[in-house]
């Protein structure tokens, strides 16, 4: 096989409705050789994959956000436009995936495509479905272009569709003929562009015609000339798209009806009706997605202890044995204390993100979320925020940064921007390890109504989360004005069981997409932070030398005072003395303004530099600690409690601002957030601590 | 003002209708999108307890949840 460039491989592009069965494709098709990117500009995830036709041919696959059609309705579906339209390397092949028992709807975009001039292959997802007959000759002769039946879940179809993908690139079907006739009207404006439109077919000049007011290739002479053709021609862009839609229908759908008979309630539609009879009742159906919740954050709480044991416990060892192989000094301390220290607190964590994008994916395959949608639309919808909204709120339990990027389906301006300011003040999984490492100091072990009491307050604090969410999205209804209209509009899909590898590729992308992303940013301040608590300037205690490792802790106890870190946190003490933090937890707040999980890390480089002669964990250092003067415990329950609801509220993750600034464009957005955030965190705190104490 | 014509909203649960036309363009537009056009047969499946968010079956294959400012928008057969 010769060496080629990824840029001269053929662009195969995988298109297709919401709900169609696209992703399954093509995690099926590509499987973990795809690579996660993002558009430019925006922050839509561009997937695409290698795909092997065959022992000598690769071509690359891209995976385009599900459309209904080349009119967008939400900024997702315009990054689809935009690859037709703008994109330089234009596709060599689509490949339209259909729902076969949803076909009659799922076939508009496919007209559409097809009158941009590509070649297009339709693959028929879900044949395997009971109660489905087709006639798939009837289909290939009505659109003239080929059809595979295929199954994405089982794998049905795959070789006669790779055998397809590479009989149609090396033969192209020229699709000449248009589907959809254009008007008189839309014919004389599309003259009018010819030269001016770059693209070469006439509908996908139509197209740039109609959608020229955020076309970024547009220059703004030629919008201004569009605008003013339009207008003189009488060219009403609603009206248009509402008669070529219609036009389409009317085309395609007797020959549909014709090819598909479908068994009356076949196809999963009778089970899904079932299901929903109890999911979607207004109160049983709230009663379900609270023991949902509840399920989903005892099994983080309860399948996660045992791994992130066993994780703490081997990087410790590792510590040791590093130890006793390398000579002591201080490329020793920074490897012990600074570099691994910083590694344990990111491979901690992976066990309760895994199990909750587990959940979350589970939740989304099977369809649920679409149902928590429309239940929730009438409550979020009164506080400013969409029905959509709950799919970032729930998601926000994970990671604030792909729930932000999730509301990009929310086409009302308002309604999103308050969803992207309202998400971060979630528990996302990084306020876990500081959760778990600080109920156990205000809230004893044992059991109520049967359930764990640490577990119950874990929950209480993402009540409390979730309530300021709420609150902070009304206060903001009333604060940010917007006259764009809201919809609803959601398709309830058929109820189907998750595919294991769909849930396996979901939940091992978003584990190495934190690992490498926040984790450079955990490792990077690990080290840091090591050097910051390692030397300082005062010549009484110089960096730590050999002798001093082997010193008592109380000679060593002043030099963490006395270095950078210690002079940084107590600078801030008079501040942070009002909720309860003494200086150690000052450094840690600091730190953690970089990253919330960064405090378990920040705790346990201070006090393995402050005492590395064992590995016993940070929590039995932090029960231990007392305050020097008065020799009282540090962490009371007053105390942890300040620290706790600072972490709920506080907006401590530099990559949530600079999502929140990518997705709002300006930085007026991410600033209000901190302070709004910041502000609420300080002052329940001062309450929480001054009622406690 | 056709106060006369009979909306989505009239249907109670269980109650299928014919779609006539849409009152609103852009709604229209995107219900189109999403498979739902004039001629369409529309069932009702059931609305919430304060009835903000009504779910829909069309042409006996897929359900939708409609606000009901989007469902009123949806003229249908009154007989």
């Amino acid at each position: 096989m010769s060496v080629r460039s990824k840029t001269d491989l053929k662009l195969v592009v995988l298109a297709g409705n919401p709900n169609s069965g696209k992703s399954t494709l093509f995690n099926q098709l590509t499987g973990l050789s795809q690579h996660i990117g993002n558009y430019p500009g925006v922050t839509v995830d561009k997937k695409t994959g290698a795909l092997h036709l065959s022992a000598d041919q690769e071509v690359t696959l891209l995976d385009l956000p599900g459309a209904y059609s080349m009119y967008p309705s939400s900024k997702d579906e315009r990054v689809v436009l935009r690859q037709f339209l703008t994109e330089e390397k234009q596709p060599d092949l689509i490949v339209y995936v259909a729902d076969v028992s949803q076909l009659e709807k799922q076939i508009l975009f496919l007209t559409q495509l097809k009158d941009l001039g590509y070649p297009v292959i339709l693959a028929l997802n879900m044949v395997d479905m009971p109660g489905i007959t087709i006639h798939t000759d009837l289909l290939e002769k009505h659109f003239n272009i080929p059809i595979v039946p295929i199954s994405g879940k089982t794998g049905i179809g795959m070789m006669a569709l790779k055998l397809q993908i590479g009989n149609l690139l090396a033969n192209p079907i020229k699709q000449d003929e248009t589907y959809y006739k254009l008007s008189s009207q839309e014919k004389e404006l599309t003259d009018y562009f010819a030269d001016r439109i770059a693209h070469t077919s006439p509908y996908g000049k139509l197209l740039t015609i109609h959608h020229a007011e955020w076309l970024d290739h547009i220059s703004p002479n030629l919008k201004a000339e569009i605008k003013e053709q339009s207008g003189r021609v009488r060219f009403n862009s609603i009206q248009a798209q509402i008669s070529e839609t219609l036009s389409r229908y009317s085309r395609f759908t007797p020959v549909i009806r014709k090819a598909l008979h479908l068994d009356e309630g076949g196809a999963g539609m009778k089970m899904t009706d079932r299901i929903d009879k109890w999911v979607m009742h207004p109160v049983l159906g709230s009663i379900i997605f609270f023991l949902l919740m509840l399920l989903v954050f005892q099994a983080i709480f309860a399948w996660s202890t045992g791994p992130m044991d066993f994780i703490e416990a081997g990087m410790g060892e590792l510590g040791m044995m590093i130890r006793t192989i390398l000579p002591g000094g201080w490329v020793t301390d920074l490897i012990c204390d600074g570099l691994l220290a910083g590694l344990t607190g990111i491979i901690v964590f992976i066990p309760q993100i895994a199990i909750l994008f587990l959940f979350i994916g589970i939740l989304e395959e099977i369809g649920y979320m679409a149902r928590a949608v429309s239940m929730f639309d009438v409550l979020l919808s009164k506080l400013g925020l969409n029905g959509r909204s709950i799919v970032a709120l729930v998601s926000g339990g994970a990671c604030a940064i792909p729930a932000i990027m999730s509301t990009r389906n929310i086409s009302n301006w308002k309604e999103r921007l308050i969803t992207i300011m309202v998400t971060p003040f979630i528990s996302c999984s990084a306020r876990i390890p500081v959760y778990a490492i600080l109920i156990g100091f205000a809230v004893p072990q044992g059991r109520i109504f049967g359930f764990e009491q640490q577990g119950l307050a874990l929950m209480g604090l993402y009540g409390i989360g979730i309530v300021a969410a709420l609150s902070a999205a009304y206060v903001l209804k009333h604060i940010i004005k917007s006259e764009d209209k809201s919809f609803l509009m959601m398709e309830l899909p058929i109820y189907r069981p998750p595919v294991a590898k769909n849930l396996f590729l979901l939940v091992f992308e978003k584990t190495k997409s934190f690992v490498l992303g926040a984790g450079k940013i955990i490792l990077i301040i690990s080290m840091v932070l090591w050097f910051l608590a390692s030397f300082g300037p005062s010549p009484d205690h110089p960096k730590l030398s050999d002798a001093q490792v082997e010193t008592s802790q109380a000679r060593q106890r002043p030099a963490i005072e006395d270095s950078y870190a210690g002079i940084l946190g107590k600078w801030i003490e008079p501040v942070i003395k009002p909720i309860g933090f003494d200086w150690k937890i000052g450094i840690a707040v600091i730190c953690s303004f970089a990253a919330r999980e960064v405090f378990v890390g920040t705790m346990a480089t201070i006090y393995s530099i402050d005492d590395d002669s064992d590995v016993s964990s940070i929590r039995t250092h932090m029960a231990k600690d007392r305050d020097l003067k008065t020799g009282a415990l540090i962490y009371t329950t007053a105390t942890t409690w300040s620290l706790l609801i600072f972490y709920a509220f506080a907006m401590q993750c530099m990559s949530t601002l600079a999502i929140v600034k990518r997705e709002t464009k300006s930085w007026k957005w991410p600033i209000i957030q901190f302070v709004m955030m910041t502000t609420l965190a300080y002052v329940c705190s001062l309450l929480v601590y001054q009622v406690l104490s | 003002m056709q106060v006369a014509d009979k909306t989505a909203i009239d249907l109670i649960p269980n109650e299928i209708s014919q779609i006539i036309r849409f009152e609103d363009l852009v709604i229209a537009g995107k219900l189109m999108t999403m498979g739902i056009l004039p001629n369409a047969e529309i069932e009702m499946v059931r609305r919430n307890a304060l009835g903000h968010t009504l779910i829909f079956r069309i042409n006996s294959r897929f359900k939708i949840a409609l606000r009901r400012d989007e469902a009123r928008t949806i003229i249908i057969q009154s007989a």
